[in-house]
């Protein structure tokens, strides 16, 4: 202790000086914008490749859940191709389809870091805007909807998760079309609420929730959950639904970012529509 | 003693003044922007003790961040200023050290020894303070050479300053 305080006595200039550096920089990151921003990247960047060497080790243990996982995303996919279907039409068969135009690219990504206990929860994943990643872009797993893209660096971006406070994923009973809000209240990462659907609407246990791509983040049809229970709030006579989420945010690994070509045609259509403060 | 700390203060006081009223609306093809006010570091007495030229170092630092919104640029740059300073003093220290009562000045100590201690300080400080404003190392050229260029415009600027008081032996600004 005597040793210690010699030490610090003998070095207090530069210990003063170095105390006084950092409250200096902690001014100059909190209170300017733009330094605020370049530090929050610079810490991504860092944070972002030190997770990633974390997970280049630690991958190899889920291999087997991935495959199966995989091989199942597979399956789902090879019933969906054409050739799996019996050709009923005998009219109309087109051979060069132009009426379709492909607006969704998917971008497989790795999730290096991602956190399901905090009230507000992020996913780090290992492709940023040197991949074509940016803002807004939604991400999706092999099961389910994930997240929004918030943040991007060059090679890493942040996901906000459906287990986030302000997350809000336009949501639509699959048997009856209604559509609703899905939100996270930051109790239980396996389930969500849905609401803002009206209680005279028929639902029952296990109805198949999708993405009603309403914004243009997510394609339409993507599974988002299954209903678990309900409650009515009796003041407005509205549904709180719990949802499954389909995605399990726990073991989270591989995930797609959804890149949109006609996002921002939607977006500008959204704010030019916006009537004009009168 | 109390003219002394009176001397610094009100040297301080116009310094500040100079610089948020004068100099910093002078931008010479966006290169060049003096920071003059080092010359309260800069001219505090040889004697002054290394933690309380820190702690003048912030609240000069914090007065002109304070006046240009930019809280902390300044602060960091004049605190390592602050820092430096004594290790320069102490460097070019004459053989037999600084006799008791000189100042660090051009009529104490020659042009040649006010220069080269100017110009030192003021090019470091300078680097620095370029460098955490554009808090990148992507336009290191740039950044460099707006920090050279305008650390000899400050360091004119000094020297002028320093001639106000030279003529005037007792009273410097």
């Amino acid at each position: 202790m005597r040793n210690l305080l010699n030490f610090i006595f003998r070095f207090h200039v530069a210990f003063l000086f170095l105390l006084l550096e950092v409250l200096g920089f902690f001014l100059l990151i909190s209170y300017n914008n733009y330094h605020n921003i370049r530090a929050f990247s610079i810490t991504n960047e860092v944070s972002g490749e030190f997770y990633g060497q974390v997970n280049e080790a630690t991958s190899y243990l889920n291999l087997r859940d991935v495959n199966e996982q995989l091989s199942r995303e597979n399956a789902a996919l090879r019933e969906m191709v054409r050739s799996s279907y019996l050709d009923t039409s005998s009219l109309f068969k087109p051979v060069f389809d132009t009426a379709r135009v492909r607006v969704f690219e998917y971008l497989p990504a790795e999730v290096i870091n991602g956190s399901v206990n905090k009230r507000n929860n992020y996913l780090i994943i290992d492709r940023g805007s040197s991949s074509g990643v940016k803002r807004e872009m939604g991400v999706i797993s092999p099961n389910g909807v994930a997240g929004v893209v918030v943040d991007v660096s060059p090679n890493y971006a942040s996901v906000m998760s459906l287990l986030h406070g302000r997350s809000q994923v336009s949501t639509v009973i699959e048997k009856n079309g209604f559509f609703g809000l899905l939100k996270w209240d930051g109790s239980d990462p396996k389930y969500a609420t849905l609401v803002d659907i009206p209680a005279h609407v028929d639902i029952a246990e296990g109805d198949t929730l999708l993405t009603r791509g309403a914004s243009g983040i997510f394609p339409k049809n993507q599974l988002v959950g299954t209903i678990e229970s309900w409650e009515i709030n009796q003041s407005n006579r509205f549904y709180e639904i719990k949802v499954n989420l389909a995605t399990d945010f726990r073991r989270l690994q591989h995930v797609h970012v959804v890149k949109n070509s006609k996002k921002q045609e939607i977006d500008t259509l959204i704010q030019n529509t916006t009537e004009p403060d009168v | 003693m109390f003219r002394i700390v009176a001397q610094n203060i009100i040297r301080f006081v116009l310094l500040v003044l100079l610089q948020v009223l004068v100099l910093n609306n002078i931008q010479l093809g966006g290169l060049i922007n003096p920071y003059a006010y080092v010359l309260v570091i800069l001219s505090l007495p040889i004697e002054t003790p290394r933690w309380l030229t820190l702690l003048i170092g912030v609240v000069l630092g914090l007065s002109i961040d304070v006046f240009t919104r930019t809280l902390g640029m300044h602060m960091t740059a004049t605190i390592f200023l602050a820092f430096l300073r004594p290790v320069v003093l102490q460097y070019m220290a004459p053989r037999d050290g600084y006799e008791y009562g000189t100042t660090a000045s051009i009529r104490d100590h020659g042009y040649l020894w006010y220069l080269t201690y100017a110009g030192i300080l003021i090019l470091l400080h300078h680097l620095f303070l370029f460098f955490v404003e554009a808090f990148e190392f992507e336009n290191f050229f740039r950044t460099g050479l707006k920090a050279i260029l305008s650390s000899l415009v400050t360091l004119v600027l000094v020297v002028i300053l320093q001639m106000f008081t030279v003529n005037r032996k007792q009273s410097q600004i």
